[in-house]
């Protein structure tokens, strides 16, 4: 006997059987202050609906991982406690600052989680010092502070990538709110997923176990800061970028709103990802 | 809004789930091949209701209402100023006879309906009759009989199958975009007596017709036709039983009929429509709530709410997309989305704009069409049949007081009544 379908009070969802064997099943909710839309095929309903909730509660953990408004999260704890002596922290965190001091070296400053520090404080990144022995963060100046914004729905996207695949679910397409695509395997009538390029009219482009990613000022609230000058970038262009994780695409598509064109191009080169 | 920017608007060309959800639409597939071509009408009963159909019949330059039956001269004074050329008769059976006339428009009481709509299919015109369309539910059933014997066209006066916000809704009800379909709560609220002033007392019963049993079945069949077809359209599906309570509550004027009705229709999947009507508290006015488990309808008030977070239109265009075999590229539009760019909860327009107007321009002249061509719309008669069929339905349940299974000697061939070989 087949076991009862669960309406999830996290989520909202629908269901659709098409043939016998393909079916379509939409999942959505808000977290990390934005939408998550999730496209599953050839599950059937309950096995969607659980592997969603699990999808939910990677998400939900990540969001408060980064959540830098609820003092009880780490990153308020690292932010409150690692310029006043080394301050043990969670490997998952550890490889996170590591992995993002990382991209600040090869975008040459561009990409930069330390730019919301205080005092208009530069260069943060440099002042972070990690023990990778004791698994130990310290900054070693009084302001700065850590940032994920830019980097964060990459980073749980990439998650439910992993969620996706540990589960065998292989063709799938999920949106965070519109700035980070995740395509696994096929739409179920083609190969891949087509997706328009956002802030391009008319134009497509088919996604295949790829990212799409796209960052850009809004009209109203200049938001992407350039981290070199310390001052909001201009330009209202949106820089959608494919690559084959979603981290690399989020440091790709902010790098590539900032940067000159020489330097794209190597860090395109580098993360092997095409600039739309 | 005029037909033609509503069909526009609504993209009958690609608009396949609405066509399908509305297949009636389909009567103005041809306007264009009968743009030269004339229906000759004969209005039965132009009284008000009758009147205010004619003000919209004046804007079709297809119509010409060449006939005219009263017995109330005011009436025929009234609708001799917005066509003075038509010929007055006094007895409809006269207007029958006169062979111009290619379709006749019933507005007369209910209690007429009937004998009316009868003879005038057999003397091979074509039909619309206001609802309800008879007293009896066997007086429906034999008239829609009529109507397939003899091919004629048949409407019945359901003008919200015509309105763009409901054809909208109802396209969003299939979809899914609410999900499913928990319950169907309607209401009409009033706070008047319901009486037309009558200028001598022995037309009282003539005049408020409506309030007396000899004519009329009360709120029942007067507003409730409206409002329960709302339950089958966005349902797709006949209920199968009905309970109900009636009582005069407060206008204790010497009416026959009750003031205040209540009946509960009960779908086969346990999904109930409630309809309740009082005409003595008009706070809430009327409305059709259609309730998902994610969002919720209200089309009289031209809205519609989610629950929370409503889906993602790109989303919706995939399950389509798949659903219909097609492989097309996905809007995700523009960069981040934040909650500061959704609504809070004060619903959307289901058109995009507050509703200006019903259905029932739209409605004549889908019959128009439907004259002119000779071609029955898809569904109409049915869901006309069925809308009057249901209130009757409700009416006896209140009447005894019981709970009133539809009767299978008056199923037809249409939804989960299908007759299956």
């Amino acid at each position: 006997m087949a076991l009862p379908v669960i309406h999830s009070m996290h989520f909202q969802h629908l269901y659709k059987q098409i043939y016998s064997n393909q079916s379509i099943f939409y999942g959505w909710f808000q977290a990390m202050h934005t939408r998550i839309d999730i496209a599953l095929c050839r599950l059937d309903e309950q096995h969607a609906l659980e592997l969603t909730e699990k999808i939910y509660a990677e998400i939900k953990r990540v969001e408060l991982m980064a959540d830098r408004f609820n003092p009880q999260s780490e990153i308020s704890t690292i932010n409150r406690l690692a310029a006043v002596e080394p301050l043990p922290v969670s490997d998952e965190w550890f490889a996170m600052i590591e992995k993002c001091i990382n991209y600040n070296r090869i975008s040459a400053g561009l990409f930069d989680v330390t730019v919301n520090s205080l005092n208009n404080h530069k260069d943060g990144v440099k002042d972070i010092q990690l023990d990778p022995e004791l698994k130990t963060v310290y900054f070693k100046h009084p302001d700065v502070q850590i940032d994920l914004n830019g980097y964060i729905k990459g980073y749980a996207l990439d998650k439910v990538k992993d969620i996706l695949q540990e589960n065998q679910c292989n063709d799938a397409l999920v949106n965070m709110g519109n700035s980070s695509i995740l395509a696994l395997g096929n739409h179920p009538n083609g190969e891949g997923w087509k997706v328009n390029v956002p802030g391009k009219d008319n134009e497509y482009v088919i996604l295949a176990n790829e990212c799409l990613t796209s960052s850009g000022n809004k009209s109203d609230y200049r938001h992407i800061i350039n981290p070199l000058t310390g001052i909001a970038i201009e330009n209202l262009n949106v820089c959608s970028v494919i690559t084959a994780n979603a981290t690399d695409g989020e440091v790709l598509a902010t790098t590539s709103c900032i940067g000159a064109p020489e330097l794209q191009n190597a860090l395109c080169e580098h993360f092997n990802g095409i600039k739309l | 809004m005029d037909r033609r920017s509503f069909l526009k608007n609504m993209g009958m060309a690609g608009g396949a789930v609405m066509l399908a959800s509305s297949p009636w639409l389909s009567a103005f597939s041809e306007t264009e091949n009968t743009k030269k071509e004339i229906a000759r009408l004969g209005i039965i009963g132009p009284g008000s209701r009758g009147q205010f159909l004619m003000s919209f019949l004046k804007k079709n330059a297809k119509v010409e209402v060449v006939a005219l039956c009263d017995i109330y001269q005011p009436s025929i004074d009234g609708a001799l100023k917005l066509y003075p050329e038509a010929t007055v008769y006094k007895d409809y059976r006269k207007l029958l006879e006169d062979r111009r006339v290619d379709a006749v428009l019933i507005a007369t009481p209910l209690n007429t309906h009937f004998q009316i709509a009868m003879d005038a299919f057999d003397a091979g015109k074509h039909v619309f009759c206001e609802k309800a369309l008879a007293m009896t539910i066997a007086d429906c059933y034999q008239m829609y009989q009529k109507h397939r014997e003899t091919g004629k066209v048949f409407f019945a006066g359901q003008q919200r199958l015509f309105d763009p916000r409901y054809i909208r809704a109802m396209e969003m009800v299939q979809q899914g975009v609410f999900g499913d379909i928990e319950a169907i709560r309607t209401f009409w609220f009033r706070n008047n007596d319901w009486r037309r002033p009558v200028p001598s007392p022995e037309l009282e019963r003539h005049i408020n017709w409506r309030l007396y049993n000899e004519y009329s079945k009360g709120l029942m069949t007067e507003l409730a036709c409206h409002q329960i077809q709302i339950g089958t359209w966005a349902m797709q599906n006949i209920p199968d039983k009905v309970m109900g309570h009636g009582a005069i509550t407060h206008w204790k004027d010497g009416r026959e009929v009750y003031d205040n009705v209540s009946c509960i229709y009960v779908f086969d999947n346990g999904v109930k429509l409630n309809f309740e009507s009082v005409i003595s508290n008009k706070f809430y006015g009327l409305e059709e709530q259609i309730l998902g488990n994610l969002g919720t309808v209200e089309p009289e008030k031209g809205k519609y709410y989610f629950e929370n977070v409503e889906p993602a239109p790109g989303f919706l265009q995939l399950i389509n997309d798949i659903e219909n075999s097609l492989f097309d590229s996905l809007p995700f539009a523009g960069t981040s989305w934040a909650p500061e760019t959704a609504n809070v909860n004060k619903g959307e327009y289901i058109i995009g704009e507050k509703p200006t107007s019903d259905g029932t321009s739209l409605m004549l002249d889908a019959f128009v069409e439907a004259v002119i061509t000779g071609k029955q719309p898809e569904k109409i008669a049915e869901e006309g049949y069925y809308a009057s069929v249901l209130c009757l339905l409700g009416h006896e349940a209140i009447e005894k007081e019981q709970i009133v299974p539809f009767p299978d000697a008056y199923k037809i061939n249409y939804l989960n009544h299908k007759i299956t070989a």
